[in-house]
């Protein structure tokens, strides 16, 4: 089962935003995103595409699953 | 502009659910022994449980409105964990009637005849009863949720 791996708390902390504002920006709760933090959650392709517009980035630098690594 | 979303514990919200639907059971499971057991004073008995039932569906109306304007629906993982719910639920329903259904062939055998009185107030009790189950149900998953978010500090960046 391929693990889901994100790079959310990484990209937060370079903009210096916490849990709870990115929860706001995107209108789900802390708890959502701290459980994507952690790969626990496979968000849906709004909530994704809406985390990437956040960072102004794309779905993929931030969201990778572990085979995908294993592959490259 | 969108209003941000304000913080609300669904576990919390889930537990007064849960008990608002415990203590309307408990009402008109009470309404219903007290019907039983003093047959002179049905009509003050009748009004302190339409009181009471004013009274509690005065609370569950005020806790669903002002609990419901402050739900963020929009949010996946509730979602998520209702839909959970929903399935467990239904898997306790059919469980339960399974149950009685078996209660029923094993202790009644086909030659003795069931009679079950059906009285409206036992059926609000149990439906009430059911009620808080779901909501119950639905606490747990939030529980589950919440103690997976442990740990994190809340402004950690």
């Amino acid at each position: 089962m391929p693990e889901l791996k994100t790079r959310i708390r990484e990209y937060r902390a370079r903009t210096g935003m916490t849990q709870g504002e990115l929860a706001d920006r995107v209108n789900v709760r802390r708890e959502t995103i701290i459980r994507l933090e952690k790969g626990l959650y496979n968000p849906s392709l709004k909530l994704a595409m809406d985390i990437a517009a956040v960072f102004e980035t794309t779905v993929e630098t931030l969201f990778s699953f572990s085979d995908d690594e294993a592959d490259s | 502009m969108k209003k941000p979303i304000q913080k609300l514990s669904y576990r919390r919200l889930y537990l007064r659910h849960a008990l608002v639907g415990l203590f309307m059971a408990a009402i008109w499971g009470g309404y219903y022994a007290l019907s039983k057991l003093t047959e002179g004073s049905r009509i003050l008995i009748r009004f302190l449980v339409f009181a009471l039932m004013i009274a509690a569906v005065f609370v569950t109306m005020t806790v669903f409105i002002f609990n419901s304007a402050r739900r963020d629906r929009e949010d996946e993982l509730a979602r998520e964990n209702i839909a959970k719910t929903n399935s467990r639920f239904i898997s306790f329903m059919a469980f339960t009637g399974f149950v009685l259904f078996i209660i029923c062939t094993c202790f009644f055998g086909d030659s003795q005849k069931i009679t079950i009185e059906i009285h409206y107030a036992w059926i609000a009790s149990v439906i009430y009863l059911f009620f808080a189950v779901y909501y119950f149900i639905a606490m747990y998953f939030e529980a589950k949720t919440e103690a997976q978010c442990a740990g994190e500090e809340p402004d950690d960046a």
